[in-house]
């Protein structure tokens, strides 16, 4: 049994990281970016302080920069040492890793996209009025610290933003976000497989209190979340819960709430928390009734907590043994953007550890700062103009922003596209099923979920709308696929099993059919 | 000092999370976790006995359950409809989602969505105690139509 909890957590600890990967990849560009070209004026003057506008401000900039609660550590430091009161850095690190493009095209996409739209209007209620009370009970928040002198402009300067990132990659931003990830691990260690299952039932009252409880150590992408939120949406689950999944599930974690205690102290963090706590659960139930989609059937049950829980059954060894089950897992779920932030992040901690060990002999710094002759100065050329440093952060910025924004194209490739990567999951998922193999379905059954998803949003995104029709093709189709999922799980007879794998061929047959011909 | 009570503060936290994961997870659970880790328990979407398997005997069902409203109606009986009207509405809400497990295409489907919501409109009307006044006498006839209409889609809902 312990075997298989420490082996448990090891694997969503290790899946967490490397979902959180591109972020905290993309939160270091950012944290760059303000450190060593906008500067501590025009970042106070981007994010503004202390102020209930800047709250709003806030806000707006963390829903457009993709980020998740553990790519935000290193920006929220950076707003810090910028002399930006906590209300304000708390407004962005809460409404950052709730939504990205990505993310909000997969809200807008479910069948009551006006619930995410509330979501989203709510959190900015939430932090609002937190930000401005807590501002209002400290108003001395905005610490100043010393702005490091300016690289010259040029080669010089880029490289001082890399160099930024690779130090802060190696700092204590690296142990809060170690700590963010152990509540992942954690999670998994507490909750045995499947524990979840029963839970978040609409008309429990007390859902949104145990989901406070499980998310806040919780790690979740924008992603992950709302692909949960539109699970408990199918399920007829408690709305009030999902909104605490969306706010402390992706909005928090532990080493963000750890950050915070150690820069401001136990009992401003004791009170911001209670702050919080009280305004998300107390809004959580005022939407519960509102928000409960009308025309669902709840279905008693939820999967969308299984990856919270322990992968692994007590007790019992996969076949090849833990480590390889774990390489077999991590290598199926594993995106292609997660490893190339994965890369990319490794390649700047192996840059960092190498600056620390030079630091013994050269500093770098000392180089960057260091200014040109007056001679190379002037033998500039007519068009070698001199572009302010904030004028190339905000360029930076944008250009994150127009990355995550194209980015979607890809993640949401065509329907084409996507029929043919459907029919390849669901060629493992049908055939597994039919020859008894339990356990490769199981596995294979959420990759052909995320395709069927993918696909209504790459739809909306290419043709700018998605027919009731279309989406209630892709719903049958899901529905029969987790009709499956229960029957493999239940152990149903093998004579049961194929004839719903055939109705599961036919339902995927129609819905090819009404995407790549009903299309208009 | 200050930085010792910060870190002290930290760890109680994390500490007071993992409590209040382990007592939520356990209260809530009592036999959630047991059962899981049995491993017996069956997970399934509900199916209400009158939902129909297919387009074909969902349009049968509306028709037939149709008919006994009517039915009830004209006798002017004094039985209440009410379970009758809830099932036979119960049905519609349903019919998109049967009609598009279906071979029906979109602008078939699409008719199927809205006699549904015109039907389920009509429904709505009636009155339930069956007294069976003028207006629902119009209803009902109203409704035979639209039936008529889904029967004619019915052909093109199953694989020739």
């Amino acid at each position: 049994m312990l075997e298989s909890i420490f082996w448990g957590a090891c694997l969503r600890i290790i899946q967490s990281t490397l979902q959180a990967a591109p972020f905290i990849f993309t939160g270091l560009c950012v944290m760059g970016l303000l450190h060593r070209m906008m500067g501590q004026k025009q970042t106070r003057w981007l994010f503004g302080s202390n102020t209930v506008a800047s709250l709003f401000q806030s806000w707006v900039i963390g829903m457009l920069l993709p980020g998740c609660s553990l790519g935000v550590i290193p920006i929220c430091k950076q707003l810090r040492r910028c002399g930006i009161a906590i209300g304000t850095i708390f407004a962005f690190a809460l409404s950052s890793p709730l939504f990205d493009p990505l993310s909000m095209l997969y809200g807008l996409t479910l069948s009551k996209p006006i619930t995410i739209v509330a979501f989203a209007f709510c959190s900015l209620i939430v932090v609002t009025i937190s930000g401005s009370i807590f501002d209002w009970l400290f108003p001395d928040t905005e610490v100043q610290i010393e702005e490091p002198p300016a690289a010259p402009h040029g080669i010089k300067r880029l490289l001082a933003v890399l160099v930024v990132m690779a130090r802060e990659s190696v700092s204590g931003t690296s142990g809060l976000i170690l700590i963010g990830l152990c509540g992942a691990g954690l999670l998994s260690m507490v909750l045995p497989v499947g524990s979840l299952q029963k839970t978040m039932a609409h008309d429990n009252p007390y859902s949104p209190l145990l989901m406070t409880a499980i998310s806040i150590p919780a790690y979740a992408t924008p992603m992950t979340a709302m692909g949960q939120l539109g699970s408990m949406f199918q399920h007829g689950n408690s709305i009030g819960a999902a909104f605490i999944l969306l706010i402390f599930g992706a909005g928090m974690n532990l080493g963000l709430l750890a950050w915070m205690v150690l820069n401001y102290g136990w009992k401003k963090s004791f009170i911001w928390m209670a702050l919080m706590l009280l305004i998300v659960v107390g809004l959580s139930y005022g939407i519960e009734r509102p928000l409960y989609p009308k025309d669902i059937e709840p279905a008693g049950h939820t999967h969308a907590f299984d990856s919270y829980c322990c992968p692994f059954q007590y007790g019992v060894v996969p076949t090849g043994g833990y480590a390889a089950e774990i390489w077999r897992r991590v290598k199926l779920d594993t995106q292609l953007h997660e490893i190339a932030g994965a890369i990319f992040l490794t390649g700047l901690m192996a840059l960092g550890c190498l600056l620390k060990f030079l630091d013994r002999y050269w500093v770098i710094e000392t180089w960057l700062v260091r200014r040109a002759e007056e001679s190379a100065l002037s033998s500039r050329g007519p068009w070698d103009m001199v572009v302010p440093g904030p004028v190339l952060a905000g360029a930076g910025l944008l250009s994150i922003i127009a990355f995550s924004l194209v980015g979607c194209y890809a993640y949401y490739p065509s329907p084409d596209e996507t029929l043919e990567e459907l029919t390849l999951s669901q060629t493992e998922v049908l055939s597994a099923a039919i020859a008894g193999h339990r356990e490769q379905a199981l596995q294979w059954i959420p990759v052909s979920e995320g395709w069927i998803r993918r696909l209504q949003v790459g739809t909306y995104l290419r043709y700018g709308r998605l027919s009731d029709y279309h989406r209630m093709k892709a719903r049958v189709l899901g529905d029969k696929i987790e009709d499956l999922e229960h029957m493999l799980e239940n152990g149903d007879p093998s004579e049961k099993i194929r004839t719903h794998v055939a109705s599961i061929s036919r339902a995927q047959g129609r819905l090819s059919r009404a995407f790549r011909e009903e299309l208009k | 000092m200050r930085h010792n009570d910060t870190l002290l503060a930290t760890v109680l936290l994390i500490q007071f999370l993992c409590v209040a994961v382990g007592c939520g997870s356990s209260s809530v659970s009592s036999g959630t976790v047991e059962d899981s880790e049995h491993h017996d328990e069956h997970l399934e979407h509900h199916r209400p006995e009158h939902r129909p398997a297919s387009f074909t005997a969902a349009v049968e069902q509306i028709a037939r359950r149709h008919a006994r409203i009517q039915a009830k109606m004209m006798k002017k009986s004094d039985q209440s409809l009410d379970h009758e009207i809830s099932e036979l509405l119960d049905i519609l809400v349903w019919l998109p989602e049967i009609a598009g497990d279906s071979e029906l295409r979109q602008s078939d489907w699409e008719t199927v969505k809205q006699h549904a919501e015109s039907l389920a409109s009509l429904l709505q009307k009636l009155d339930p105690s069956g007294i069976g006044v003028q207006q629902d006498i119009s209803s009902i006839h109203e409704m035979t139509t639209l039936i008529k209409d889904l029967r004619k889609l019915v052909p093109a809902s199953v694989r020739h």
